[in-house]
């Protein structure tokens, strides 16, 4: 199953890691669906974090509200996005502390702090395998723009 | 007697991981590390169970891992909340 992004949520997920990052420090955004429709990314969500030229954490008082609002809303994180100062891969860190554990769930990973072109070009797309492992996968089997 | 053996009769409370809501049995000797443990199972999750914590949806506090599930004030119908402690990103 591919998700399908809409134009206008990709385009406001690109000016959301401009804006945070500045072209100097990564940043994380998020997309959420509701639970009862797992196909569909309804929400775009930019965490509090902190952020450097190479690496970001989410602040752990708003990780916790956070949490505790998915679970009363009923809204489910299908992708973390987050940006790289160079080329988009997924690091040890970006494999280690991600926001969901879940096997199927993805992360892309998009390069130069987001300032390049808005859309899939030169990202990085990676997947919890069942065994708990990331692998990467092709981008046009998970993601497709509207 | 009659307190132990209540403590290890089974009931039920609910986990929640991304949203996403499943039953798990408990009992009250139980310590909530092993709930966390049989809760990540329930997920699918096979990342280090120290990478996460376990909340209480009505009160938003973070449980003690150490305490029994009756010390935690945890009875039948408690909603629970597994939550990453740490999420970060980097090169």
């Amino acid at each position: 199953m591919a998700y399908r992004i809409r134009r206008g949520l990709l385009e406001r997920t690109f000016e959301q890691l401009r804006v945070c990052g500045c072209g100097r420090n990564e940043c994380q955004a998020l997309w959420v669906g509701p639970v009862g429709h797992p196909e569909e990314i309804s929400r775009l969500i930019h965490p509090q974090h902190d952020a450097s030229p190479v690496g970001f954490q989410l602040e752990e008082a708003w990780l916790t509200r956070f949490w505790l609002d998915m679970a009363r809303d009923g809204l489910s994180v299908r992708v973390q996005i987050h940006t790289h100062p160079g080329r988009a891969y997924h690091s040890a860190t970006d494999d280690a502390f991600p926001i969901v554990h879940s096997p199927g769930f993805l992360s892309l990973v998009i390069p130069n702090f987001a300032t390049g072109p808005v859309g899939f070009d030169r990202v990085f797309l990676a997947q919890i395998a069942d065994d708990g492992r990331w692998q990467e996968v092709a981008i046009h089997e998970h993601l497709e723009i509207e | 007697m009659a307190n132990d053996k209540d403590k290890t009769a089974k009931f039920g409370v609910t986990v929640t991981y991304n949203g996403l809501g499943k039953s798990l049995e408990v009992n009250g000797n139980q310590s909530l590390n092993a709930v966390l443990q049989h809760a990540l199972k329930l997920f699918g999750v096979t990342a280090n169970p120290s990478g996460f914590r376990l909340l209480a949806e009505a009160s938003g506090a973070e449980l003690n891992l150490n305490q029994s599930v009756e010390d935690a004030g945890v009875v039948a119908g408690t909603r629970l909340v597994l939550a990453p402690r740490v999420v970060s990103g980097g090169i």
